[in-house]
């Protein structure tokens, strides 16, 4: 079996572990546990050809006081970058954390997840602004109802092997 | 591609441009050896294109099998020799910057491990743990050390862990218990994601890991190698010598899976063979089992301890009462003492009775039971005991009697033998009976007259008709007795000669005067010692009247004193 070294990548409070409960667990809840370090999760995948392990590793959000440690992303075969769609400065910090992670690893597969997509009346994203950063195929998800969470740890999964 | 400035002919020209590298195909082409080998080495030394290709095949060739260098092995470990002999200082400079570090590296691990052991020690010695092992080590009867090494040494290696130093993912994992496997990739990200968080946080060396923590009785400990990491969970307190297994069981795989890491991709199935490697490394000492054959349980010890102090008291006791009625008996039983009262005491015991000052010294009575002197407190009052050899001893002293005077006491009657002045037989009638024990005085002069009449009884004999002492060994019985009466002196003796009854009157009265005179002159001669001859006074004379026998003999007149 293969193993992979995902990251959850995002500023502060984007969903990160939301996302990575809904996809290991299937559950969401309200209640907000700040991550501090690092927690790592896993979760096997079937593809078409073959078992993927997949050891997830949702790192502390980024904020003004805290910058992600780079040492946490040595080895990552991909990762997932939150945004928050209810946050317009969360995509600021996601294209800060895109330059980190290209000198840390170099070029590896990676998602963007423009999540929270369930919170329609909050959303300060504008559409273009998306797309600017993640191309034509922008991703919206929601770990409360676990739209496009699936699809997108699959989708990196497809893309890794 | 450039064109080799080396080449000469045609046809290698082409074929060289045409991007595959040939040998002439025409076997005319080589007319002899030596042509033919300089056309080898001009294809093959001459060409740019071997040496572009010669460094894809040899990569090629080292990843699917060890056989190219395995082949060049002997061929590098030659070059190296020679290269050392023929100048030292090329392989030495190449070394220097390698060999450095290297020292360094390993006086700090011995520096370590000895700061470990030393803390171990201290910890060991001083703290309450220590002090409970001590009490072990007293009751085992074993060493301190050796219950220590027997607790040190208790420890169990539960899991190790092989994890890939980049990703942090597992590669191989062994457990003594195959229930542990179930998260052991996550343990795997986790202990790496801590190592790496500690390494940020302090900002140590670029390949430090972190080396161990411990969570209540479970230690982790972790070695690094270039790239992996292994992990042991241990239980208990291992030895410092694990360390080393670790270390070397890394060493190993890092040497032998060097290839594997570089490529590693997240596909683990190669690191299997790592497995036996790492369940070597599963070790454990049970040090349980043998503690539990400690002798003794601490009820077992307290109750042994109360019956062994129950026994002792009792043998204690039992003799000391053993004693205490030997050393009563002995009281009651001397001459001198009496015994009034007695208490014995848990430590000291009292002895309280009457002592006459002629008896034996208390403290010999406890010698003789086996007592020291403190152990019985003694309190005497004085008194005279009416026992007859204190009542003689008592007379002897007050009445001070001189030489010639024998006492006898029996029933209360001092009796007096032998001869005094009259003034000390006044005094001993008068202060005898106030002596205790004494209610009469009797002068008795029974002893000396038995000694006169013994005396008078003898007779010395001479060879009839001469004045010649016959050699009778009466002669040495009359000194003898002499030199006794002397002690109750002055007397006078007669010696009196005597003649038998043949010839006339007048040559026996001369015979008897003779013979007494010779007697009166040996005895003298006998008894040379003056004090004898001051207190008896030899007076010889013949017998008128003549006898049996040709004799002297002897009579005895008390003198005035
Ligand atoms: N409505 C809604 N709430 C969400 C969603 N995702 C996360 N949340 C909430 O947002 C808060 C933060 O979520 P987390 O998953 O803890 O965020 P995080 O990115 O892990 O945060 P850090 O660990 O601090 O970086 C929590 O209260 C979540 O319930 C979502 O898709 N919809
Ligand atoms: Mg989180």
């Amino acid at each position: 079996m293969i193993q992979k070294k995902i990251c959850m990548l995002g500023a502060t409070g984007v969903g990160k572990t939301s996302l990575v409960r809904q996809f290991v667990q299937s559950v969401f809840s309200e209640k907000y546990h700040s991550t501090i370090g690092v927690k790592v999760d896993k979760k096997v995948v079937r593809l078409e050809k073959q078992e993927v392990t997949m050891m997830l590793w949702d790192l502390q959000g980024e904020d003004e006081d805290f910058k992600i440690k780079p040492s946490f992303l040595r080895g990552a075969s991909g990762y997932i970058l939150v945004v928050d769609l209810t946050d317009a400065k969360s995509l600021d910090a996601a294209k800060r954390i895109q330059f980190m992670i290209e000198d840390e690893v170099g070029q590896v597969p990676f998602m963007v997840l423009f999540n929270k997509n369930d919170l329609t009346d909050q959303i300060e994203l504008d559409h273009e602004w998306m797309v600017e950063f993640a191309g034509e195929k922008v991703l919206r998800s929601s770990a409360k109802t676990g739209e496009n969470v699936d699809e997108a740890f699959l989708g990196l999964a497809k893309k890794m092997v | 591609m450039k064109p080799s400035p080396e080449k000469t002919s045609d046809e290698a020209t082409a074929d060289v441009e045409s991007g595959t590298p040939m040998l002439p195909r025409d076997p005319e082409h080589f007319s002899n050896g030596e042509s033919s080998m300089g056309e080898l080495r001009r294809l093959l030394v001459g060409s740019e294109q071997v040496s572009d290709v010669l460094p894809e095949a040899v990569s090629k060739s080292s990843q699917k099998n060890s056989q190219l260098s395995e082949a060049t092995l002997p061929i590098v470990e030659k070059n190296i020799r020679e290269s050392v002999l023929r100048n030292p200082r090329i392989l030495a400079d190449a070394l220097f910057p390698v060999i450095g570090p290297a020292i360094r590296k390993a006086i700090s691990a011995a520096l370590s491990s000895m700061v470990q052991s030393f803390n171990q020690t201290l910890e060991h010695s001083v703290s309450p743990k220590g002090l409970k092992w001590r009490f072990e080590a007293f009751r085992t009867g074993r060493s301190f050390g050796e219950v220590v090494m027997l607790k040190t040494l208790q420890y169990r290696v539960e899991q190790v862990f092989l994890i890939h130093r980049k990703t942090g993912l597992l590669l191989e994992h062994v457990a003594l218990d195959p229930k542990d496997t179930q998260d052991a990739d996550m343990v795997s990200a986790m202990l790496t994601a801590i190592s790496d968080f500690a390494h940020d946080s302090f900002k140590t060396d670029e390949d430090a890991t972190l080396d161990s923590f411990k969570i209540s009785g479970l230690n982790v400990w972790i070695e690094g190698s270039p790239d992996a990491i292994l992990a042991a969970a241990i239980r208990g307190n291992p030895p410092l010598e694990l360390r080393e297994t670790f270390s070397l069981a890394l060493e190993k795989i890092q040497y032998s899976f060097d290839g594997e890491f570089d490529s590693y991709d997240g596909e683990s199935d190669t690191f299997m063979a790592a497995r036996p490697v790492l369940e070597e490394c599963l070790q454990f000492q049970a040090a349980e089992a043998s503690e539990k054959t400690g002798r003794f349980s601490p009820a077992h010890l307290i109750i042994g301890f109360l019956g062994v102090l129950l026994l002792a008291l009792v043998v204690y006791f039992g003799w000391d009462y053993w004693r205490w009625s030997g050393l009563l008996e002995t009281v009651r039983n001397e001459p001198g003492y009496t015994l009034t009262d007695y208490q014995r005491g848990w430590v000291k015991h009292r002895v309280s009775g009457l002592r006459d000052p002629l008896a034996g010294k208390s403290s010999e009575l406890l010698s003789r039971n086996r007592y020291d002197d403190g152990d019985v407190v003694f309190s005497w009052r004085e008194y005279q005991d009416s026992n007859p050899q204190f009542v003689l001893e008592r007379a002897r002293k007050t009445l001070n009697p001189p030489p010639g005077v024998k006492l006898v006491f029996d029933k209360g009657v001092l009796t007096v033998e032998g001869t005094a002045s009259d003034d000390w037989m006044a005094d001993a009638k008068r202060f005898g009976p106030v002596i205790t024990g004494i209610n009469e005085v009797v002068i008795s002069e029974n002893g000396l007259n038995d000694l006169i009449a013994r005396i008078e009884s003898r007779k010395v004999l001479f060879k009839c008709g001469t004045t010649k002492i016959s050699g009778d060994p009466a002669l040495d019985g009359v000194s003898d007795d002499l030199v006794l009466l002397s002690e109750y002196g002055p007397f006078e003796l007669e010696v009196l000669g005597f003649a038998d009854r043949t010839g006339t009157p007048d040559v026996n009265e001369a015979i008897s005067n003779k013979r007494a005179e010779i007697m009166g002159s040996e005895l003298r001669k006998r008894l040379g010692d003056k004090a004898v001859l001051d207190k008896i006074k030899i007076t010889e004379m013949g017998s008128k009247t003549t006898a049996d026998e040709c004799r002297v003999a002897f009579k005895v007149i008390r003198q005035k004193k």
